[in-house]
């Protein structure tokens, strides 16, 4: 009998002390990339996400994926982690996000793109991108035209401009679109170089030369960028200004550019997935915008093309390599 | 025992008692000081916590505030400075462009930054993400920013969302050279996203959160961004209707408990933030906010609970030992109650209690003595009552008397000691009583008495008085002498003697007598008994009595039911009346019978058995015999001997004797209170006809009455049955005459008719040669008319067919819009000049249909023929709907021609029936067009709905199915 009353007592001493204990969940986060440059955006993610309290091996396992621009391993790389039920997809990329939208139809897995270059053809509006999308615009293609500026600034004789573009890429005709209207608006010439594969750039490259052209601009592409050196090589030995559109290619030999830092677009997009996790639907969530645009001058290969700097545009620059 | 028993057993009597008085004061008291103590402490910290969490709330909030405002005014003094900068410079030379350009950079809160002259127009304009163009400036100085400033202050716009989605405000300072000279604007677009951010990491408690509203309620910030975008009103929050009642306040609102944003109940308070007229809001779920509070108090409960557990043991432990000597004698008390009466109480407790526990036990002794004294005589008394219910047990057991009277007076014998037992019984007529058990039944010494006449002796003396005698020494009573008329007992050696009177519903219906070989003396519960048992044995005769009386009813009724079931069945005359005679006379066990039915002013003989020495006359006035009286009276008549009924007329009473019959019985024959006839029956032995042999014949004779009359109506329809079968062949073959004629004929007419046709059609076709056109009209009229009459051969030819039963389907699977063409061409020839306008509601595609597809078509050609000719102006509709559920295909034809009266709808399908108009020759036709369609959709499982008015029109409508 008194087993019975003292079972009792402790009953009810345990139902009045009885609180929910969560078990802390591990989260499970896949990041696909398509070439090198973009994981720059990915360690800011993982950064920002360690600050936030998602520390990796703790609470947080990330999967990493780099398709090395090939688009089949890309598709590949999105299914697998589909399969493997991964609570949200990280991408860098216009290109890796739309094969992570593509996999992920269907299913409720959220996808964070650190950086789109366009994302209007990826979500229905800023405000909303309606699926299970969120994430941030690089804002790359709309300012093409403060692009051409700074090339005006940096060499106020330029005239014709040869635009490199990829056209089997996800924004070939947005990214035709911005050169056409920044072009325009500054009265430059634009020869306009479609380019399938890398051999197609190295077989067009010779005829990029100081006859043809006072400068060539390079857009904000995989195919491109991965052979960014034998542009920036051709340039310098015509003594061509070449205006990048992202920042780890003025180190490879470019001359300047102004775009956001991959780095910063990772860290933002972090926030958004912290967001996302606490319970916040992706379609609830704004596209963002960089928080922070830079601007970046070689100053070796300026010297490389004779080309001086104005001080005021240094004065205005993030960073400068000299 | 479980645990659960046992605390039961600890618990006894919570209700009542000293104990439980004891318990339940304690209990009172103690519950009532332990709960005072937890309600107060309960309310005295609910108090504190509610206060410390809204203090804490406000905090926050005001921090937010602060933060917000410390933000928008360092926003304001960046742009100051940048005015202060381009003050010292020439307005729109490319110094300021840089300065403007550098603000950009250092402050990525600032997206546009743009220089106003004094005239508001744009001189600079730069921006971290579009390129402007001295072209693209533009002229601003009707802009509210620029009105505003240009008078020399700070100006902050409401908050708006760009096309991107994101919040700005417009901050604009003025570009002053002195302190009193504005030269112009210098204003800049801020990006508000960082209050997105402080807002959404505000985290209060465990669900707290914040928001911030402008001074028209608006939604400006908030950690669910989609609701900011939707450009989200509050207003009618009420925490933020507080705030929009006193926009420049400073002060944090006290927390309170209200509906929050989310319509759901919050802990709630603002904080404004005066520099904007903005506010920023705190909620809190109140389910959050006092959970802390919730579980506090749950560990109050639980320190309640254990209280009153721990109190309540030591309750309960202090008044058992107060009240165990009480108990322990209460439990004395209820052991000797339940019987166990050597059970003696120990108390050793030196006070009243111990002497009230000795005392119980003298009164346990006292009353074990007495009980043993009651238990002898309720021995006694069982056993009686035990020998009684054997004897009635007996009574009861059969129904049959003899063995029923035989074991009662056997029991009664062992039971009371008695040497010999005899039971008499009275007679049907209760004038002598017959012996009807004995017991020992096998002892021959005995002389036997066999029966006493009411009043005869002492046996007959108990039956008339009913009551007993009981003689305890014959020798010594002188009754014993007097009384006795046969000194039986006295011979035969017997000393006691008793006679007792057997009693049925107050009625001595017998008596038994008891002897013994030695004097006794019966006791009054002995005589009692003795009397009680008699009353079981007049129950027992009663019973048997009632059982034979029922089983001869059922043997009377079962018999009667089987005769008339017998009857009942019979259609043919010819066994029927026999048997009914024959019937009668054994129901009754008469020695003849026959019966009479009337025809006219006589009875008829129909039918005798057993009465054939009687030599009946055939018929019999009705006013001449017995059998007349029967119908005269209508009712039963019984007569017990002829011989001497001086009634009945001296030939009729010859005959009876002569025959030898004494008896007669006649009962009426009647069907529907009509007398049709009478049953007589007849006996040779002299009977009294009594009610309970009345009553089955003439319940027989009214189901022979309806036998006989059922069989005359069956002979009557067999009778027609052959006249009508007769009349249906000649029909038949009258019929099968005209079809073959009619089919024969028009065959031979349509032939000829056939080699006019395409004859005349070649002359008017100038086939051989040219003719006038006077020839062709008339040759025209002859085509006409032959065609007419060509589908008037054909048609007839097609109701013989099908009359023959000769018309055979010819199913195929066909698409229906072959059929609609073949329909137009038809619908093309007969309104070649277009007379009527002919509508078609036709969808381009229908399932395939099987069917005769012929048939189909020239239903649909007779509808429409009819269309055009009952329609001298107007219109055709001809529709086709597939009713896709049903699988049919409906069909309809509407015109607006003469209609139809509703008397003629039901007639128009019959063969040759034309309507009225058409016998004015108006039209032509003889009627077979409709009766041809109703017998083709009776082949092909069709069915035709008619909607007609006089002067306005028709629609003919019927539905196939999609495969016959």
């Amino acid at each position: 009998m008194k087993k019975n009353v003292l079972a009792l007592g402790l009953g009810y001493f345990l139902v009045c002390l009885a609180t929910p204990v969560e078990a802390q969940k591990v989260y499970h986060i896949g990041s696909l990339n398509t070439a090198e440059q973009f994981t720059n955006a990915f360690e800011g993610f993982k950064s920002r996400m360690a600050e936030l309290g998602y520390r990796e091996g703790q609470n947080v396992r990330y999967d990493f994926y780099n398709a090395k621009g090939r688009e089949e391993a890309l598709n590949n790389f999105a299914r697998k982690m589909v399969q493997d039920r991964v609570d949200l997809i990280v991408t860098s990329s216009t290109s890796a996000t739309v094969a992570a939208a593509r996999a992920t139809q269907g299913t409720d897995i959220p996808v964070v793109f650190l950086s789109a270059g366009n994302p209007q053809r990826l979500v229905k509006s800023f405000a909303s991108s309606g699926s299970n999308l969120a994430g941030i615009s690089s804002a790359s293609l709309e300012i093409t035209g403060k692009r051409f500026e700074l090339l005006r600034e940096l060499a106020p004789s330029v005239k014709r401009i040869a635009s490199l573009n990829d056209a089997g890429g996800v924004n070939f005709q947005a990214n035709l679109n911005e050169v056409r209207e920044g072009a325009k608006k500054l009265g430059f010439t634009v020869w306009e170089i479609e380019l399938r594969s890398r051999e197609e750039i190295l077989k067009v490259l010779p005829t990029i030369t100081a006859k043809t052209t006072d400068a060539i601009f390079s857009p904000p592409d995989s195919l491109i960028t991965e052979s960014i050196e034998f542009v920036a090589k051709q340039a310098i030995t015509e003594r061509l200004p070449l205006i990048t559109s992202l920042l780890a290619n003025v180190k490879r030999g470019c001359l300047a550019t102004y775009a956001a830092n991959y780095f910063e677009l990772g860290k933002q997009g972090a926030v958004l997935a912290g967001k996302i996790f606490r319970g916040t639907k992706p379609s609830d969530l704004p596209i963002e915008l960089p928080h922070k645009l830079m601007l970046v001058i070689n100053l070796k290969t300026a010297k490389a093309i004779g080309l001086k700097i104005p001080r005021e545009i240094l004065i205005r620059a993030d960073e400068v390599i000299e | 025992m479980t645990s659960w028993e046992k605390l039961g057993e600890q618990f006894p009597r919570w209700g009542g008692g000293i104990r439980g008085r004891l318990l339940w004061v304690g209990l009172f008291f103690l519950a009532a000081a332990l709960l005072t103590n937890t309600i107060a402490g309960s309310i005295y910290t609910r108090r504190q916590i509610k206060k410390t969490a809204a203090a804490l709330q406000a905090e926050v909030a005001s921090r937010v505030a602060r933060e917000i405002g410390e933000f928008m005014r360092r926003k304001m003094e960046r742009l100051s400075d940048l005015s202060t900068t381009l003050s010292l410079r020439e307005l729109g030379n490319e110094e300021q462009r840089l300065f403007a350009l550098l603000v950009l950079k250092n402050d990525r809160s600032f997206t546009d930054i743009s220089i106003l002259d004094d005239k508001g127009t744009e001189v600079v304009k730069v921006s971290e993400r579009r390129v402007y163009l001295l072209s693209e400036l533009t002229d601003q100085s009707a802009s509210e920013k620029f009105k505003r400033v240009i008078k020399g202050k700070s100006y902050v716009s409401p908050v708006y969302t760009s096309d991107k989605a994101e919040p700005y405000v417009t901050i604009a300072v003025p570009l002053k050279v002195t302190p009193q000279l504005v030269a112009g604007v210098v204003t800049a677009e801020a990006n508000l996203k960082v209050f997105w951010e402080v807002i959404g990491e505000v985290g209060f408690g465990k669900a707290g959160y914040a928001y911030l509203v402008d001074g028209q309620g608006n939604l400006i910030a908030h950690q669910d961004p989609s609701l900011v975008l939707k450009k989200t009103n509050l207003s009618h929050v009420h925490g933020i209707r507080e705030f929009l009642r006193n926009p420049t306040s400073v002060d944090p609102s006290p927390a309170k408990e209200d509906l929050g944003i989310t319509g759901k109940p919050v802990l709630s308070t603002f904080a404004p933030v005066p520099e904007l007229g903005w506010a920023v809001i705190l909620e809190e779920p109140v389910d959050a906010a006092w959970a802390e509070l919730r579980r506090m108090e749950r560990y109050a409960y639980l320190l309640l609970g254990l209280g009153l557990v721990v109190g309540a043991a030591i309750i309960v432990w202090v008044s058992n030992k107060i009240t165990r000597p009480i108990r322990e004698l209460h439990r004395g008390a209820e052991i000797i109650g339940k019987g166990n009466l050597d059970y003696r109480v120990e108390v050793s407790s030196g006070d009243e209690i111990e002497q009230l526990a000795q005392e119980f036990n003298k009164m346990a002794t006292e009353l074990k003595a007495s009980y043993a004294t009651l238990e002898q005589k309720v021995e006694q008394r069982t056993k009686e009552l035990s020998v009684l219910y054997d004897v009635t047990a007996t009574v009861n057991q059969s129904l049959e008397i003899e063995p029923v009277l035989q074991e009662v007076i056997r029991k009664i014998t062992e039971i009371f000691n008695f040497d010999t037992m005899r039971l008499y019984l009275f007679d049907g007529q209760m004038e002598v009583l017959h012996v009807r058990a004995a017991h020992p039944a096998d002892r021959q010494d005995l002389p036997r008495v066999r029966a006493f006449r009411r009043g005869q002796g002492i046996v007959g003396k108990v039956a008339e008085t009913g009551e007993p005698m009981i003689f305890e020494d014959i020798l010594s009573d002188s009754r014993y002498r007097e009384l006795t008329s046969t000194k039986n007992t006295q011979t035969t050696g017997f000393r006691f003697f008793a006679a007792v009177p057997i009693k049925s519903k107050f009625k001595t219906v017998g008596v038994f007598i008891c002897n013994g070989q030695t004097p006794r003396r019966l006791t009054s519960d002995e005589v009692r008994l003795v009397t009680s048992m008699a009353e079981e044995i007049g129950v027992a005769v009663e019973h048997a009595r009632l059982f034979e009386e029922v089983a001869r009813k059922s043997r009377e009724l079962q018999a009667l039911v089987e005769i008339n079931k017998g009857i009942a069945a019979l259609l043919d005359r010819e066994i029927l009346l026999p048997r009914i005679a024959e019937e009668a006379r054994n129901l009754l066990k008469m020695d003849g019978a026959n019966f009479r039915l009337i025809e006219g002013e006589y009875l008829v003989l129909a039918g005798e058995s057993g009465s054939e020495n009687l030599s009946l006359r055939p018929r019999l006035r009705l006013d001449e015999s017995l059998s007349g009286k029967v119908v005269q009276e209508n009712r039963a008549v019984a007569v017990r001997d002829f011989l001497e009924d001086p009634t009945i007329i001296e030939a009729h009473r010859e005959t009876m004797r002569k025959a030898g019959y004494h008896s007669f019985l006649g009962v009426p024959l009647r069907v529907a209170g009509r007398i049709i006839g009478t049953i007589n029956l007849y006996s040779k032995e002299e009977r009294e006809f009594r009610p309970e042999e009345i009553n089955p014949i003439t319940s027989f004779a009214d189901q022979a009455a309806i036998a006989i009359q059922n069989a005359n109506l069956f002979a009557e329809v067999k009778q027609k049955t052959v006249e009508l079968e007769g009349a249906n062949r000649e029909i038949v073959e009258a019929s099968r005459a005209k079809s073959e004629f009619l089919a024969a004929m028009s065959h031979e007419l349509r032939t000829p008719l056939n080699v006019i046709i395409g004859n005349t059609d070649l002359i008017k076709d100038r086939f051989f040669g040219e003719i006038t056109e006077k020839q062709q009209e008339a040759l025209e009229k002859i085509l006409r008319y032959s065609r007419v009459l060509l589908k008037l051969i054909n048609d007839v030819l097609a109701l013989t067919r099908m009359e023959a039963k000769k018309m055979s389907l010819d199913v195929s699977t066909f698409s229906l819009e072959e059929v609609i063409a073949h329909v137009r061409t038809y619908v093309e020839q007969m309104n070649q000049r277009n007379r009527l306008r002919v509508l078609w509601d036709v969808k381009d595609h229908f399932p395939l249909m099987t069917t005769d597809a012929l048939k189909v078509e020239e239903i649909l050609q007779n509808l429409i023929g009819n269309a055009f000719k009952f329609t001298p102006k107007g219109q055709i509709e001809i529709r086709i709907r597939d009713l896709i559920r049903k699988k049919r295909i409906e069909f309809s034809v509407s015109d607006t021609g003469i209609g139809i009266e509703e008397g003629e709808l039901e007639k128009i399908f019959g063969d040759f029936y034309q309507l009225r108009e058409a016998h004015t020759g108006a039209y032509s036709g003889v009627g077979l067009g409709l009766s041809i369609v109703k017998k083709y959709l009776d082949l092909l499982r069709g069915d035709i709905h008619v909607q007609s008015q006089p002067l306005k029109g028709s629609t003919f409508s019927f539905t196939l199915p999609y495969s016959i």
